[in-house]
C-alpha cells in the first residue's frame, strides 16, 4: 500500500507539494467536468499511469474494485432518476430513459477515473510526503500523524508478542472455539491498550526533553524544489490556466436532461482537449522519457 | 571548569516522606565522562532527571543545581533543550516518528532552526553515527541496538554541551551495548561533550570513564576515579558486584596498595601473573586437568533421567523461510539450573518455543520424561507441564495490581488460594504485592512474572532474558532465587547473553551456534577453554589459572576471601 | 507551565510560598483554560451540528444541476479543517499529541486485526472512549485522523474527507455528551447505547449518503432511502461490534486512561 510501495517513476521524485497540486487538478476537474470526452480523457491518463506504477497489479486493483463500482453505478443511476424525454421502456411502473442511462454511464465514467486516480495517488504518496505536506498546513496534526505511523507496526508487533508471551503462561491455549479465540483476542487488546498507553509517558517525556512545545518550530523539509520541479509546476500552472479559461468560455459543454447534448467538436474544443490530455499525461510523459534516456544510457555503454 | 554544580540537592516525590534524594553534592567538570553507579531505587534516576527540568518529576526539592553557573530552573526552555540531552532506558517508545530522518530533525524542528543549518546538521550526525545507509528507513525496520543509537544521535543534533544518559543500554544485547559505549567515548573525546550516565553493565564502562560516583540509598556514598575505586571494598563490599571482574579480584586478594588497581582484562592478566608467580601456593588441584570434569561426575549426571528432551529438532518459521533450528539436541534434568547461551540469531529463543511446545518442529522429537511433549493436550502441556517467560514480562499484566493478577491464574486453574500466598513468599513479593505492575521496578516486575508462572506448579521454566535490565546488586538476589526454586524441584532453563550470571549460578550450559548445540556441559567444561566467549573472568584467568569462570574462583585459588 | 516550585532556594518558608503561589496559578489559569474549552465548545458544536448540514441542505436545494459530490466533499473539507486548525492553533502539549496517536494508532490496528470480519471492528468504540477520556475536540481530532490513518495503509480515496467527518463527528459527540468516568450501570447502558446509535445514525448515515454523492446526481428520497436499506446490515454490525467493544472495553480503558493522564500530570 501507500505506506511501503517506493517506485522507480519520475514524478514520484518530484516535489510533493506540486504533485498534491498536480492530483488536485485532476480530481476537481474529473469531478466537475462531466463531460465524456474529457473523462474519458481523464480515465485514459491515470490508467495508463496506474500500470506504470504498479504493473500487473493494477489489473487486480481495477477488476476487484474500480469496475464493480463502476457497474454498480451505471445500473443504479437510471433506476433511481427518471428525468429524461427518451422514455425507453417501464420497469414496475417507472419509465427508463435514454438520458438517464447515459448519465449513469457518464457517471459510472466519473467514479472509475477518481477512484483511478486515487489509487496513482496512494502508489505515489507515501507516509513522508504526506507527513510533510500535513506539516506545512498544520505541524502537531502531522507530528500525530507520524506518531500514530510509528505506533501502528510497533502495536502489530507487540500484539502478537503479548499472544505468545499468554500461551506460554498457559492462560489461553490456542483454540478452535470461537468465543474462546475471540475471549483471548480481547485480552490481548487489553494488555496491549494497557502497555501503550503506560509507555506513552515516556514518548511525552522524550518530546519534551527535544524541547517540543517552544515556538516558533519548523518542519524539516525532506524535499527539494529544484529546477525540475519548477518546470513541471509550471507546465502544470499552464495547464490549469488553460482549461480553466476553457471552462469559462464555456468550450466543453455537456447537457444531460431533458435531453442529452454535447457541444460541437470545434476546432478550439478539439485543442482544449489536447492540452487537457497532455496536462494529465504529464507523469506518463516523465516516466517514458526516464525509459528512453536510460536505454539510451546503456546502449552508449 | 565546573559545567554543573550540584550544592546539597535533595527530594521527595509528593505524597511520600522518604527523601528520594538526600543532600547530594556534585561537581561535574566540562568534559569530563561521569558514570553513577549503585543499586536500582538508589536515586540515580532521580537525581540524572533533576538536571533536565523539562521531564524533572514534580516534588518538593531542596538544594539548589547550577548549569555553567545559573540555577538550572532558570535556564530559558530553548538553552535548556538544546544544551541537555537526555536519553532514557527504552529506545521503542522514546522515539515518536516514523521514519529515521524525522526523528533525526525534530529537536531541531522544536527549535525552529532554518532548512539549511538543519539539513547540515542532520547529515553530519548521520555520518557521525554512521547512519547514512540507514537514513530514509521506517522506524520499525531497525535493530534494537540501531534504535538506541537513533535517541542518541537525536539527541547529539542539538548539539547539548551535557548529555545524559538514564541506563541507556538496559534493553540491549551485550555487542550492540559495546558499540553504544564506544559511541559514548567518541563523543565525550572528539566533540567534547559532557556526559553523565547511568548504567549497571560497569564491566564495559569503568575503563571508558573518568569519574565513577557511587549512589547509595539517595546520597553519594563515594567518587573517585575508576582506578580510585578499588578503594571502597574495604568499605562496602556489597559495592563488588559493580567493579570490574579485575578490580575485583585485586581489591580482595591484594593487600599491596602500591600496585594500581587493574581496570581491564589485559591489565588484570598482567597483575594475575604477577601474584601467581610471587606465590607458588595457588594452584587449582580440581581443575588442573585444564577444565575437563572429572569422569565420575559425568557418569553419575548421565545415570539421572532427563526430564525434558530435545532430539535432533529441525524448525523454522515458514516453509520458504531459512531453518532457525538444525538439529538442536538439549536434555535438562529435574531441578536443574540449565542456561542457553549464543550470540544473536543462534537460535535460543526459537529452542525454547520447539522445547516448550510452542511451536512444533518438522523434524525431530521433543520428550517430556520420555514420551513426546504434543501428546500432552496444550491446556495442560503450557501452565501445568512447561510455562514459558518472555522478554517485557510487563506486556503480559493488564490488571491494577500483582495480586489481581495472580488472582486471576489461581481462579483459571482452580488453584487452591493459599497457592498465592505460598508462591508470593517464595519470589518475596510481599511489599509489592499491590502495586500496579507499571509502578514498580524490571527486576520487581521479573519476579512477579515468575511467580505468575509458577502458580499452577510447572515442572520445567523457560525463561527468555530474565536476567535483561537487572542491577548487579539484584541479579545476585535473582540467581538465589532461581537457585532455590530449582531446588525444590523445578528444572530452569534460562536463555541469556549474560555469561557472567550463567556462569556463576547454571548447573548445565548449552552454548547456541547456527541452530545447534556446539557445546554442552558445567559452566567450567564449557567457558573455561574459550578465549572470547567467556566471563571477564575466565578471560582473565587464561592460561593462568586454568578452569577458573568466575571472579570468586580466581580469588579462592589466591587464598583470598570469596565475595557472596 | 514552568515549574516554580522546583527552583531552588534556601530559606524553606519562602519555598513554601512559592509552592502556594505556583498552585494559585496553576489553578487560575485551568479556570480560564476551562472558560475558553466552554467557549469553543459551543462555538464547534453550533457549527458541526446546525452549520454543515444546513449548508448540506441548502446545496442540495440550489444547485440542482452541479455536482453533488464536489460540493458536498467541499463543505465536508472546510468543516474539518477549522477543527484541525483550531486544535493545531492551541499548541497541544505534548502528552496530549501522544495520547492522541496511541489511541488513532490503536484504531487503526484494531481495523487491521480484525480484517476477516467485515465491519466487526473496535475502530468507533475506541473514538468514542478517547471522546470520553480526553474532551471533545481531541476525540473529533482523533476520530479524523483514525479515518486518514488507517486510510493511508488501506487507500485513500473520494471517501476519505466523509470518513474523517462521520469519525470525527462521533468522537466530538462522545466529548459532549460523556464524561471521563463511568460510575454506574446506567452510565455504562446509555454509552453502549450512544455508541450502537452513533454507528448506524452518524457512521452510517454519512458514509452511505457519501455514496449517493458519488455516484451521481440522482438525489431524490428514494436513491438515500435505497442506499440505507442496503448499507443497514453493514451498519448494524458495526453498531453491535462498538457496542460489544464498549461493554468490554470502556470502564477499564477510561480508568487506565485516568490513572495515565495522572502520571503524565504528575510528571508534568
Amino acid at each position: 500500500m501507500a505506506y511501503e510501495t517506493e517506485q522507480r517513476d519520475s514524478f514520484s521524485t518530484v516535489n510533493p507539494i506540486i504533485a498534491f497540486v498536480f492530483f488536485a487538478f485532476a480530481l476537481i476537474m474529473s469531478m466537475l467536468l462531466m463531460h465524456p470526452v474529457l473523462t474519458g480523457i481523464s480515465f485514459f491518463a491515470a490508467l495508463v499511469w496506474l500500470f506504470l506504477l504498479r504493473g500487473r497489479k493494477a489489473f487486480g486493483l481495477l477488476l476487484k474494485f474500480v469496475l464493480p463500482v463502476m457497474i454498480l453505478t451505471a445500473i443504479l443511476n437510471p433506476l433511481f432518476n427518471h428525468g429524461g424525454v427518451t422514455i425507453l421502456f417501464y420497469l414496475r411502473y417507472n419509465p427508463i430513459t435514454l438520458e438517464s442511462i447515459i448519465y449513469g454511464a457518464a457517471s459510472a465514467l466519473m467514479l472509475g477515473t477518481v477512484i483511478t486516480w486515487f489509487a496513482c495517488f496512494n502508489a505515489v504518496f507515501t507516509a513522508d510526503k504526506i507527513v510533510y505536506l500535513t506539516g506545512r498546513l498544520a505541524p502537531s496534526l502531522s507530528l500525530i500523524i507520524s506518531m500514530a505511523l510509528r505506533f501502528v507496526p510497533l502495536f502489530t508487533k507487540q500484539a502478537g508478542r503479548i499472544a505468545l508471551a499468554r500461551r506460554g503462561a498457559g492462560s489461553d491455549a490456542s483454540s478452535r472455539n470461537i468465543f474462546k479465540k475471540a475471549r483471548s483476542g480481547l485480552s490481548t487488546l487489553s494488555a496491549l491498550i494497557t502497555w501503550a498507553l503506560e509507555s506513552s509517558v515516556t514518548t511525552a517525556d522524550s518530546m519534551r526533553a527535544r524541547g517540543y512545545g517552544l515556538h516558533p518550530r519548523r518542519s524539516f523539509a525532506n524535499y527539494r524544489f529544484d529546477s525540475r520541479d519548477a518546470a513541471v509546476g509550471g507546465a502544470i500552472a499552464a495547464g490549469i490556466l488553460l482549461t480553466g479559461l476553457a471552462a469559462a468560455f464555456r468550450v466543453f459543454s455537456v447537457r444531460f436532461f431533458p435531453s442529452f447534448q454535447l457541444n460541437d467538436f470545434s476546432p478550439l474544443f478539439i485543442a482544449a482537449c489536447a492540452v487537457y490530455a497532455l496536462v494529465l499525461l504529464i507523469p506518463t510523459i516523465m516516466y517514458l522519457e526516464e525509459a528512453v534516456k536510460w536505454r539510451l544510457l546503456r546502449s552508449k555503454i | 571548569m565546573a559545567l554543573v554544580e550540584i550544592q546539597n540537592l535533595s527530594f521527595t516525590y509528593p505524597g511520600t516522606d522518604r527523601l528520594a534524594l538526600t543532600g547530594v553534592d556534585l561537581t561535574v567538570r566540562e568534559g569530563s565522562f561521569v558514570l553513577i553507579a549503585g543499586p536500582s531505587g538508589c536515586g540515580k534516576s532521580t537525581l540524572l532527571r533533576r538536571l533536565k527540568p523539562a521531564i524533572a518529576p514534580y516534588g518538593r526539592v531542596g538544594g539548589a543545581v547550577f548549569f555553567e553557573g545559573e540555577p538550572i530552573e532558570a535556564l530559558p526552555e530553548r538553552r535548556q533543550a538544546a544544551e541537555i540531552g537526555f536519553v532514557m532506558q527504552d529506545p521503542e517508545m522514546q522515539i515518536m516518528t516514523d521514519k529515521v530522518w524525522h526523528e533525526l530533525a525534530f529537536g531541531l524542528e522544536n527549535l525552529g532552526t532554518d532548512q539549511r543549518t538543519m539539513r547540515v546538521r542532520v547529515a553530519e550526525m548521520a555520518n557521525f553515527f554512521g547512519i547514512q545507509s540507514w537514513y530514509n528507513k521506517n522506524v520499525s525496520e531497525l535493530s534494537g541496538g540501531q534504535k538506541q543509537l537513533l535517541c542518541l544521535a537525536a539527541v547529539m543534533v542539538m548539539q547539548p554541551k551535557l548529555l545524559l544518559l538514564d541506563e541507556p543500554t538496559s534493553q540491549l544485547d551485550p555487542i550492540a551495548a559495546g558499540e553504544f559505549f564506544d559511541t559514548l567515548k567518541r563523543i565525550n573525546t572528539e566533540l567534547g561533550t559532557t556526559i553523565i550516565v547511568t548504567e549497571h553493565r560497569t564491566e564495559a564502562l569503568f575503563p571508558l570513564v573518568d569519574e565513577v560516583v557511587f549512589m547509595r540509598g539517595g546520597g553519594i556514598f563515594y567518587s573517585g576515579t575508576p582506578r580510585s575505586c578499588a578503594k571502597i571494598f574495604s568499605t562496602a563490599p556489597e559495592f563488588a558486584a559493580v567493579l570490574p571482574t579485575a578490580m575485583t579480584c585485586f581489591a580482595s586478594c591484594s593487600g599491596d596498595n602500591e600496585t594500581e588497581a587493574p581496570l581491564t582484562v589485559r591489565e588484570g592478566r598482567s597483575w594475575l601473573e604477577k601474584r601467581v608467580g610471587a606465590c607458588e601456593t595457588a594452584l587449582f588441584p580440581e581443575t588442573s586437568s585444564g577444565g575437563k570434569v572429572p569422569r565420575a561426575e559425568k557418569a553419575e549426571y548421565k545415570a539421572k533421567k532427563p526430564l525434558l528432551e530435545m532430539r535432533e529438532v529441525y524448525f523454522r518459521y515458514e516453509r520458504s523461510a531459512p531453518d532457525i533450528l538444525k538439529g538442536a539436541d538439549l536434555s535438562v534434568r529435574e531441578g536443574e539450573l540449565f542456561c542457553i547461551m549464543g550470540g544473536n540469531g543462534a537460535g535460543k529463543t526459537t529452542a525454547i518455543m520447539a522445547a516448550s511446545g510452542l511451536y512444533r518442529p518438522y523434524r525431530g522429537k521433543v520428550l517430556f520424561e520420555g514420551k513426546s511433549i504434543f501428546s500432552i493436550p496444550e491446556t495442560k502441556r503450557l501452565g501445568e507441564t512447561v510455562a514459558v517467560l518472555f522478554q517485557n514480562p510487563r506486556l503480559s499484566f493488564v490488571k491494577d495490581s500483582i495480586r489481581e493478577e495472580l488472582n486471576a491464574v489461581v481462579k483459571r486453574f482452580k488453584l487452591e488460594p493459599s497457592r498465592l500466598d505460598e508462591v508470593a513468599e517464595l519470589m518475596e513479593l510481599g511489599p509489592i504485592l499491590d502495586s500496579n505492575p507499571y509502578d514498580i521496578s524490571g527486576g520487581e516486575l521479573q519476579r512477579a512474572a515468575i511467580a505468575k508462572l509458577l502458580l499452577p506448579r510447572p515442572r520445567v521454566l523457560f525463561l527468555d532474558e530474565a536476567t535483561k535490565g537487572m542491577d548487579a546488586f539484584f541479579k545476585a538476589r535473582f540467581g538465589a532465587l532461581l537457585r532455590k526454586l530449582c531446588a525444590e524441584g523445578t528444572a530452569v532453563v534460562l536463555v541469556s547473553h549474560d555469561i557472567e550470571f550463567c556462569a556463576e549460578y547454571a548447573d548445565r550450559l548449552a552454548m547456541f551456534f547456527d541452530g545447534g548445540v556446539i557445546a554442552e556441559g558445567t559452566p567450567r567444561d564449557v567457558l573455561a577453554g574459550n578465549s572470547f566467549y567467556t566471563t571477564a573472568a575466565g578471560r582473565i584467568a587464561r592460561g593462568i589459572l586454568p578452569g577458573a569462570v568466575t571472579a570468586n574462583e580466581i580469588i579462592a585459588a589466591l587464598g583470598g576471601k570469596p565475595n557472596e | 507551565m514552568t515549574d516554580l516550585a522546583a527552583k531552588p532556594n534556601i530559606a524553606p518558608t519562602l519555598r513554601e510560598d512559592r509552592i502556594r503561589a505556583a498552585e494559585q496559578l496553576r489553578r487560575e489559569q485551568d479556570e480560564a483554560d476551562r472558560k475558553r474549552a466552554r467557549l469553543r465548545r459551543t462555538v464547534t458544536a453550533v457549527l458541526l451540528l446546525v452549520f454543515v448540514p444546513s449548508v448540506i441542505a441548502v446545496g442540495m436545494l440550489g444547485w440542482q444541476d452541479r455536482q453533488f459530490y464536489i460540493v458536498s466533499a467541499l463543505i465536508i473539507l472546510f468543516s474539518v479543517l477549522p477543527f484541525l486548525l483550531v486544535f493545531e492553533k492551541r499548541r497541544p502539549r505534548a502528552r496530549e499529541l501522544t495520547l492522541i496517536a496511541v489511541m488513532v494508532a490503536l484504531g487503526v490496528a484494531g481495523r487491521a486485526a480484525f480484517y476477516m470480519l467485515p465491519q466487526f471492528k473496535p475502530v468507533v468504540a475506541i473514538v468514542i472512549i478517547a471522546g470520553c477520556s480526553l474532551g471533545f475536540e481531541a476525540g473529533f481530532v482523533t476520530g479524523a485522523l483514525t479515518a486518514f490513518v488507517s486510510n493511508m495503509f488501506f487507500g485513500q480515496g473520494p471517501w476519505t474527507p466523509y470518513q474523517m467527518f462521520a469519525l470525527g463527528l462521533v468522537g466530538f459527540l462522545a466529548g459532549i455528551l460523556f464524561r471521563s468516568e463511568i460510575k454506574t450501570k446506567l452510565q455504562l447502558f446509555l454509552l453502549i447505547l450512544f455508541g450502537a446509535a452513533a454507528s448506524v445514525l452518524v457512521y452510517g448515515l454519512i458514509m452511505d449518503s457519501a455514496y449517493v454523492f458519488m455516484a451521481g446526481k440522482a438525489l431524490n428520497i428514494a436513491a438515500f432511502t435505497a442506499a440505507f436499506a442496503s448499507g443497514l446490515p453493514l451498519n448494524l454490525i458495526l453498531a453491535g461490534a462498538t457496542a460489544f467493544f464498549l461493554l468490554v472495553l470502556a470502564k477499564p480503558l477510561l480508568n487506565k486512561l485516568a490513572r495515565i493522564k495522572l502520571k503524565h500530570g504528575v510528571f508534568r
